[in-house]
């Protein structure tokens, strides 16, 4: 049982958690049997973290239903999400409540040290509170996440890791809380000695992503954070990994995300206001994870990702196949099921759906369901949120109601021999899937009928 | 076979009357000296038969899995077979093969057969039809992918 560490950090490591736990729900394969998210934020109570631990938990909810023996054949939910940490949440010690100049202890410094201090950080970052991260600010990040060796939740994390494992971090560059821990979390993995199996953390296989500038903050004279530094400080911040990570071998892969075409959000500096909506960037940004996860690497390697146009709306086929292949049949299956158990539910939970007879008639009224309807709620929203985001991942058409095959963009669908049609098909063939699922237990009977059927469906409506 | 058709229909025999009954049994007319029974009963389970198998496996619609879904090809049934029966001895009287003989005269004599009685048969071939739809119904709708929830 291999297992993947995947350390989020800031709030772009907590959205591109977001969209990697979408891509495990709709069963795209990551070469690993679990996968252990642990967010490194010390602004907690910000939305976009928040919102991540609320869908890993909803995920984990309806995974703990489920058994994936060798009979089983759905993926859908197959990788398990491993909880290790409260709230999937590394905390960082003595951080709550506390000013910057409070964490370093400013006041009891000598004369010499304080004016060294005040070369380094400005008043404005000594006074600044650790609670809502580090706005920005590398420099102030770089102090306090230095930390993390020391805190317990790393010392679990160091307990739970075994020989074979592998780690990935993500964070962004340009901001305050990622562009600082990356490098220094890295340094703690292949350096530190303190902390148990420290031994084989230093030698195992580590893979990262570093997100370029992929959006704007609107300028507010009040927030710390301008995102007109976001070019300069990534500059800084890709020279810098260049001679310290790069080419010294640390890291086996290193993944490079960015994008020219840039959305201009609110300016939070954190907090519950700072929920910054599903950007096509950080989709990719997890196939990043699933990308290395199934890879073997010789040597460090350095990887970009490109698409077929620079056009303003990307869709399945602005992708190459390795990437195409990795996503589309899971996706599309995925998001079948997730239309017809939400535009047609009542019609699968009543008498009239046949495949309900003897298997499921006390399913639609237990939690799993709720969960699971919950789960397809989140999971509209995100891709709703990453088709208007700008640049677009327009990859569904959710509006195509009773016409279940105009789903996704650019692909028309194929005309089958079939009394049947639209909804009647995906009945039928799920009437029939359910006689081929060899799994035990009504959750994994569900699933499983969904994902034999979807798969048909799609080879027959919807293949490339 | 004859026996047992013959037996099923003189459930009736009050209803389409005992004249029609003895002409179909065959005793009645040398113009029809055959058992009418076993033809008329076999083409009914035929076709009772062929409407179950149609329902459940050949249209075996996700939309039809319920009771009206059901009772829309009961119905059908019900009406072919009613005109098969009506139709099938309407022939033979509309031949004049409904006749006897008369043992004072040796001429053929017209049975006591009217019209509405062979249209009370056809009413009676609907009515077993309608039970052997239902009969029928139980024994292969386990196996439809789509609608062995119907009738219920």
């Amino acid at each position: 049982m291999s297992k993947l560490f995947v350390f989020g950090i800031g709030g772009t490591g907590s959205r591109v958690l977001r969209s990697l736990t979408m891509m495990l729900a709709s069963g795209v394969k990551a070469g690993v049997d679990e996968v252990v998210p642990i967010i490194i934020d010390p602004d907690t109570s910000n939305a976009d973290l928040t919102r991540t631990v609320s869908l890993l938990n909803k995920y984990s909810a309806i995974r703990s239903n489920l058994q994936f023996s060798a009979d089983n054949e759905s993926l859908f939910f197959r990788t398990e999400i491993k909880q290790i940490l409260p709230n999937y949440t590394l905390l960082i010690n003595d951080t709550d409540d506390k000013s910057f100049q409070q964490f370093i202890d400013y006041a009891s410094m000598s004369k010499a040290n304080q004016s060294l201090t005040k070369m380094l950080f400005s008043d404005k970052n000594l006074q600044s509170s650790m609670e809502v991260g580090f706005k920005g600010n590398p420099n102030i990040g770089s102090v306090v996440l230095n930390q993390i060796a020391h805190s317990s939740d790393f010392e679990t994390f160091a307990n739970d890791f075994s020989d074979g494992d592998r780690i990935f971090i993500i964070s962004s560059i340009f901001g305050g809380t990622g562009a600082s821990g990356f490098p220094l979390l890295l340094k703690t993995l292949r350096t530190g000695s303190g902390f148990a199996n420290h031994d084989i953390i230093n030698r195992a296989i580590i893979g990262a992503i570093t997100i370029l500038p992929y959006f704007k903050l609107k300028q507010d004279e009040d927030s710390e954070i301008d995102s007109s530094t976001f070019i300069s400080k990534t500059k800084s911040a890709l020279a810098y990994y260049e001679s310290n990570i790069s080419k010294n071998g640390s890291i086996d892969a290193l993944y490079y995300l960015a994008d020219d075409v840039a959305k201009t959000y609110e300016n939070h500096e954190g907090g519950s206001s700072q929920q910054n909506d599903a950007h096509l960037i950080e989709f990719l940004g997890a196939t990043a994870i699933i990308d290395f996860s199934n890879s073997n690497y010789m040597g460090t390697s350095n990887m970009e990702l490109g698409i077929k146009d620079g056009a303003d709306t990307v869709s399945f086929n602005s992708f190459y196949n390795r990437m195409r292949n990795m996503l589309y049949n899971p996706m599309v299956q995925f998001t079948i099921m997730a239309n017809a158990l939400t535009h047609k539910v009542s019609m699968y939970r009543s008498n009239s759906f046949n495949a309900n007879k003897g298997n499921f008639e006390d399913l639609y009224n237990g939690m799993f369901f709720n969960d699971l309807t919950d789960f397809f709620r989140k999971y509209h929203e995100w891709l709703t949120e990453m088709r208007e985001n700008k640049r677009s991942l327009y990859l569904f058409n959710l509006s195509c109601g009773d016409k279940p095959f105009d789903l996704v963009e650019g692909v028309k669908p194929k005309r089958i021999l079939s009394k049947f049609s639209d909804y009647n098909l995906v009945t039928d063939r799920l009437n029939s899937a359910i006689r081929n699922c060899k799994s035990n237990g009504k959750e994994n009977k569900f699933l499983e009928m969904f994902y034999l059927g979807t798969q048909k469906l799609v080879k027959e409506k919807l293949s490339n | 076979m004859g026996q047992f058709f013959g037996s099923i229909y003189c459930w009736f025999e009050d209803f389409f009357g005992l004249g029609l009954a003895d002409y179909l049994w065959g005793v009645a007319s040398p113009m029809s000296p055959n058992n009418s029974f076993i033809g008329i009963g076999f083409s009914m389970f035929g076709i009772s038969l062929a409407m179950v198998l149609v329902f459940y496996y050949v249209v075996n619609h996700p939309r039809l899995d319920n009771w009206w879904g059901w009772l829309i090809f009961l119905g059908i049934n019900a009406v072919i077979n009613f005109i098969v029966g009506w139709q099938w001895v309407l022939k033979d009287y509309y031949d004049n093969k409904m006749v006897g003989i008369d043992p004072s005269t040796n001429l053929q004599v017209p049975l006591n057969i009217g019209e509405s009685e062979i249209l009370c048969f056809g009413v009676s071939n609907m009515i077993l039809s309608i039970l052997v739809f239902i009969i029928f119904s139980f024994i292969f709708k386990w196996w439809s992918s789509n609608c062995s929830r119907a009738p219920f």
